[in-house]
């Protein structure tokens, strides 16, 4: 791409759109690129009348064949060297794509603010855009990459099953986590520092559970009974992830477990009053039915086990094994009868071993475990239950619901006790020895340290003491002997995530006991490190850990919030659950759902919940999309916004666009982008005119069959509900004799022009109404012009080539719809009526006459040789264009010899007698030192202040001219510009020289379709009237052809280079001569009668 | 009740810069009468009277000419050509006994959608109330 533009402008301000058309006009290719999202003015202040005059110069650059406008592109040093590279980022959404047709906005289920969405409407350009931050607390907390804001926002819009859809993207074992995740997320809640948390794991439970009763018919994801095998040992988290995103990417797990129940921890180690058997069994089964193979009772415990299975085909192996052993504190008396470990105790009540007789109960550590084995201990008939703790409450990893609900039930909590030793008599516990702590300094897990107190020591009797000193791995049931072990017994991996070739290992064998989402995350990234090594099934590759700290920050935490206390859950009262296992916590009612995910501040802003990509349906919304990078080697650099320079050295051949005082008002701002548009030429290569290749329409013949064809936009089935649009079709196309009538999905969407392409050829037609939101086909871009318009005509009159003269366009979508979409009560009636009139247009512009030649002359005189009248010479010269240059008697010294290298014509002369004519076809006659002299040109600069009093005479004997507006160049004649400026004092004289001539050079891109008006010369008088209304001076009068008694009659002649196509002339002509094709009486006659009918 | 084509319609020549925009969004925002049916045109230097007459005598109920103001119009004097051609429509539907009432021009800015709601709803008022405006037979009076 940076190939085929020679000029870069950095920034889309009024300076940098003027320069950039003003380059267009000289047929340079231009890349105008914005780090914005935006094209704003950037003066500030700007009242509405400059920001729409703004947006039509943005869609003139937009739609310029030689401009390339790209916003939210940025130039950058390049990666690595010493160049600059474009890049474009933010692209969630394609504004060359997105038809705004507000689906998006539909769906969007967060709301920040009373009303506000992250998807909004922008203005300029009319396209759609989705607010951004970095990844919300909650997300970049969670291990396994959780999008908690995206189904926290969905349950707060009451769509539950889009929010457990949402929950199932990244996590295989949603209803475990809603109930025993640690929810790191909600330790990082911002919501937190105002009053509470928002319960982030109630609500995922919430999720799951209103999710249930789908699950049955919910959509499995396809499963490849081909790809390779994979073996994973053990079926813990780890394990199960692994093998859940190993069979999405299309591999075939077999999970061996050792035990005769699936789960590892997960069924061992958590009570059923917490994770109920049923819900792992759910979640096992789902797994299983992705085409996961388990096979139970299979203990691979040795190094030749696992090479047998690598021999038996399994590609990979990957060791889920768990820390399923307790670690010892090393006590004296641990080994006494009544001192038992917290794993080995719980995994054998779960297994259903007959429970000893517990007594008085001491439960040393202050984890999870813990907490869960003074639970269970009182379930199993415990006299009393203490827990001891070497630091305060304050400090217990546990989870502190779970505390409250331990002491609920009636357990004790005996803080800063450290067990010294277990006392007994005849190999049975008696007591635990303790010593009183008191809370020293912080260490280095950042909790502040037991520190023994001196001599303060007692006994606690008890009868059993289950020691929750952490998990490792049970070596004596993995006997590998060149498995490598780290420090804490668990596995050590080499970089690539490999301990031996071919084997992989994940999960608390790895890290050390951990969390369920831990060792989840463990198995993913195992996963992924699996489908990488092997290379197949990367498409489907499970995400990454997020990382993505970047992009603008959050909101600040609102001011004034009202504290509002997080929801609890229910729960069942305490003396009655401790009297069975049953699941003790319940789930929210959805009232209470909904108001707790009301909580959600949204700080990520949008969620990534997805639901827009899956609204749009057209590819256009993309949240991962990567930004796009392209080398940037450029001629010339225009800076128009000085923010937009990147940091660093600047880019060779940096000119900046001036600021003339403090700000550039319009005028000035028009200024000063055509003058740098002119100076960036300079010593570049002559420009060649590119003509765009036009292919015609399929079939083109004037005595062929007339098939018309009728195309209604339901702009991505916004208007076609309920298939309302199918109706009109239906309806429409035979009853007002179409050959054929569809409905697109999108008419302004890149896939649907090749789709009209195929309608025209298929159903030979040989015109086509099209009904959508564009109401004219004409290149000119008005206040109601949008983006989607103009890419609707861009794509079909300029790219495809289909003849506009062969289209009618009518605005169904905005006369007879709703902007969401519902049709208006006499909608239907209105679209018949203004497709009538569309089909009557397009008979009246297929008997368009051939466009004449223009007569528009090349040359431009600059009278006036000082300073702006040379660089306007200058500039016109090096544009390419004929120049004449008059030195009057008083100004400027020799000309320089620029002025003679440029081949420019001086003429020395005393005065100008008069100027007569129009834009086009000026005569300036010039008093010389021999006599007279009468000059020709197309257009005329007047570089002098006391020109300002010009004795001119139009055609039609309108005499005299007065300067344009304050500020402006422009004059009251077409085509003679001032290169005086009227604030001359903040202007360089050269800047207003160049901008004139700039000014002078701006031609208007090929139109789609010519509609300039034409001249019947049999009708025609010579009247004079059309001239003298003509804003353009394109209509004038000339000589007939010569008569046998002298010259013919003046007659009037329209330049169509010249016309802007207003009609003026139409309306004031009293012979009927003038018509237009587009807006001629007799077509607005047969439109009046379509609509009245 | 009759159905909306039987009602007295209105036609509005919009010029297609300010007005035809405050016309694009009045009509979204649903303030717009639903008897207007818009008729775009160049610039409201096109307006001539005969299309005025030709609407009328096709059996329009009232004809509103709405141009941009004056120093905001893209092709210099088209408002003023604008005004010229309704002072000649003015006296023509006088003369005529066409009902003045039944016939307006105006001017609006880009911003100005409430002025173009107002001014078209309330002559869509005055032609249905106007005993000139076309009966519910369709047959044109004169």
């Amino acid at each position: 791409m940076s190939a085929e533009q020679e000029i870069l402008i950095l920034g889309t301000n009024r300076e940098g759109l003027r320069a950039a058309l003003t380059l267009a006009a000289l047929n340079r290719r231009v890349m105008l690129a914005t780090s914005t999202e935006e094209i704003a003015a950037s003066r500030p202040g700007a009242d509405p009348e400059e920001a729409r005059e703004l947006r039509i110069l943005a869609l003139q650059a937009a739609f310029h064949p030689l401009i390339d406008l790209k916003t939210q592109t940025r130039l950058c040093p390049a990666g690595d060297g010493p160049g600059l590279e474009l890049v474009q980022e933010n692209r969630w959404i394609l504004p060359d794509s997105c038809t705004a047709c507000g689906k998006c906005l539909e769906v969007c289920p967060v709301l920040v603010g009373p009303e506000g969405h992250p998807v909004s409407r922008l203005t300029n350009p009319s396209v759609m855009t989705i607010d951004k931050r970095r990844p919300a607390p909650c997300r970049e907390a969670c291990p396994l990459g959780m999008n908690p804001q995206g189904y926290i926002a969905l349950i707060a819009a009451g769509r539950d099953k889009e929010a457990l859809e949402l929950i199932r993207e990244t996590n295989p074992l949603p209803g475990i986590c809603g109930r025993v995740c640690d929810h790191p997320c909600e330790t990082a809640c911002r919501r937190g520092e105002l009053d509470q948390a928002v319960a982030i794991r109630d609500l995922k439970r919430f999720a799951v559970e209103q999710g249930r009763a789908k699950e049955s018919s919910r959509k499995r994801d396809k499963v490849s009974s081909k790809g390779p095998r994979v073996a994973v040992i053990g079926s813990g988290p780890a394990g199960l992830t692994a093998a859940h995103d190993l069979a999405r990417a299309g591999f075939r797990p077999t999970i061996f477990e050792a035990d005769s129940k699936p789960g590892g921890l997960l069924g061992q180690g958590i009570a059923p009053y917490r994770l109920p058997p049923h819900i792992l069994e759910g979640e096992i089964d789902y797994i299983l039915s992705l085409g996961v193979e388990l096979r139970l009772n299979s203990p691979i415990r040795t190094t030749a086990r696992v090479k047998e299975l690598k021999k038996s085909g399994f590609k990979a192996v990957l060791l889920c094994l768990g820390t399923g052993q307790d670690l010892v504190l090393g006590l004296p008396g641990e080994d006494l009868e009544g001192v038992v470990g917290c794993v080995s105790f719980l995994g054998g009540l779960w297994q259903g071993r007959t429970p000893p007789r517990l007594g008085r109960v001491a439960v040393i550590g202050g984890g999870n475990a813990a907490v869960e084995a003074a639970r269970t201990s009182l379930r199993f008939g415990a006299e009393s239950v203490t827990i001891l703790y070497r630091r305060t409450r304050a400090e217990m990893p546990a989870d502190p619901h779970e505390i409250a609900q331990a002491l609920e039930e009636g357990a004790k909590i005996r803080e800063l006790a450290g067990p010294l030793a277990f006392e007994g008599t005849e190999n049975s516990l008696k007591a635990v020895r303790v010593q009183q702590m008191k809370l020293g300094k912080k260490d280095a897990s950042g909790r502040r340290a037991p520190v023994p107190l001196p001599g303060a020591q007692d006994r606690i009797k008890v009868d059993t003491a289950i020691v929750s000193a952490g998990q490792g791995l049970d070596l004596s049931c993995v006997l590998m002997d060149d498995l490598p072990l780290g420090d804490r017994g668990t596995v050590s991996l080499d970089r690539a995530g490999t301990c031996l070739p071919g084997v992989y290992a994940a999960g608390d064998v790895v890290n050390g006991p951990t969390s369920v989402v831990r060792a989840m995350a463990s198995g993913r990234e195992a996963a992924r490190r699996i489908i990488l090594a092997l290379g197949t099934g990367l498409e489907l590759l499970p995400p990454p850990p997020l990382n993505k700290t970047t992009g603008p920050e959050y909101e600040p935490l609102p001011q004034g919030l009202s504290f509002q206390k997080r929801s609890s859950c229910p729960i069942r009262d305490p003396d009655i659950r401790i009297l069975d296992c049953q699941e003790a916590v319940g789930t929210y009612t959805p009232e209470r759902a909904r108001q707790e995910a009301a909580r959600c501040l949204q700080c990520g802003v949008c969620s990534e919940c997805g639901q827009c990509v899956e609204a749009c349906g057209l590819g256009v919304i993309d949240h991962s999309r990567e930004p796009l990078r392209q080398e940037a080697s450029f001629q010339r650099t225009l800076l128009a916004d000085p923010a937009q320079l990147p940091p660093g050295p600047e880019p060779a051949n940096l000119l900046r666009i001036p600021v003339f005082g403090r700000v550039n008002t319009p005028a000035k701002a028009d200024l000063a982008g055509r003058s740098a548009a002119l100076e960036a030429c300079r010593g570049l290569s002559p420009s060649q005119k590119q003509a765009a290749p036009r292919p015609v329409w399929p079939v083109v013949s004037p005595d062929r069959e007339v098939r018309p064809g009728l195309l209604l936009c339901s702009c991505n089935q916004t208007l076609n509900r309920d298939g309302r649009l199918d109706r009109l079709a239906a309806d429409l196309g035979p009853g007002l004799g179409f050959a054929a009538a569809e409905v697109l999905v999108s008419a302004c969407h890149p896939q649907e022009g090749r789709r009209v392409e195929k309608f025209i050829r298929e159903q030979n037609l040989s015109g086509l109404v099209m009904g959508s939101c564009v109401c004219c086909h004409l290149d000119f871009r008005c206040e109601s012009c949008t983006d989607q318009r103009m890419r609707l005509k861009d794509r079909l009159f300029r790219q495809s080539g289909l003849e506009a003269d062969r289209v009618a366009l009518i605005n169904l979508k905005e006369t007879c719809f709703s902007p969401s979409g519902t049709a208006l009560e006499h909608g239907p009636a209105l679209a018949r009526k203004l497709i009538r009139a569309g089909l009557l247009q397009l008979t009246e512009r297929q008997a368009a006459a051939e466009r004449p030649a223009s007569s528009r002359r090349r040359e431009v005189i600059v009278a006036g040789a000082g300073p702006a009248g040379t660089a306007a010479a200058l500039g016109l010269a090096n544009a390419g264009r004929p120049v004449t240059l008059v030195h009057l008697e008083d100004t400027a010294p020799e000309p320089g010899p620029e002025i003679q290298e440029a081949g420019i014509r001086q003429v020395k002369a005393n005065r100008i007698i008069e100027l007569r004519g129009n834009r086009g076809d000026f005569h300036l006659t010039v008093e010389t030192a021999p006599g007279r002299e009468e000059l020709l040109a197309g257009e005329i600069i007047l570089a002098q202040g006391r020109l300002s009093r010009l004795n001119y005479r139009s055609p039609t004997g309108r005499v005299g001219f007065s300067p344009g507006p304050r500020g402006s160049l422009e004059t009251s004649i077409p085509g003679v510009y001032l290169a005086s400026w009227p604030l001359a004092r903040t202007v360089p004289p050269e800047e207003v020289g160049r901008a004139a001539a700039g000014l002078a050079l701006e031609e208007r891109p090929e139109p789609y379709l010519d509609i300039s008006a034409r001249v019947d010369p049999d009708l025609c008088r010579g009247c004079g009237e059309c001239a003298k209304v003509c804003p353009e001076g394109a209509a004038r009068l000339v000589a007939d052809q010569p008569t046998p008694g002298g010259p013919g009659p003046e007659v009037c002649r329209v330049d169509p280079e010249l016309c802007s196509d207003c009609g003026q002339c139409l309306a004031v002509c009293p012979t009927g001569a003038l018509s237009l094709p587009e807006t001629g009486a007799e077509y607005y006659g047969e439109v009046l009668s379509a609509l009245l009918v | 009740m009759p159905s909306w084509s039987d009602r007295p319609l209105v036609v509005a020549f919009l010029c297609a810069w300010a007005p035809y925009r405050c016309y694009l969004e009045a009509q979204a925002s649903g303030a717009l009468s639903p008897r207007i049916l818009p008729v775009k045109i160049p610039c409201g230097g096109r307006i001539e009277p005969g299309l005025v007459l030709s609407a009328l005598e096709k059996g329009a109920a009232g004809v509103a000419i709405v141009t941009c103001r004056e120093c905001e119009c893209r092709h210099g004097r088209g408002p003023e050509l604008g005004r010229e051609a309704a002072d000649r429509l003015e006296k023509l539907t006088h003369l005529l006994g066409l009902g003045p009432e039944r016939f307006k021009a105006f001017s609006c800015s880009a911003h100005e959608t409430d002025l173009l709601v107002r001014e078209l709803n309330g002559l869509a008022e005055a032609a249905e109330a106007s005993p000139f405006s076309r009966p519910a037979s369709g047959k044109v009076q004169r």
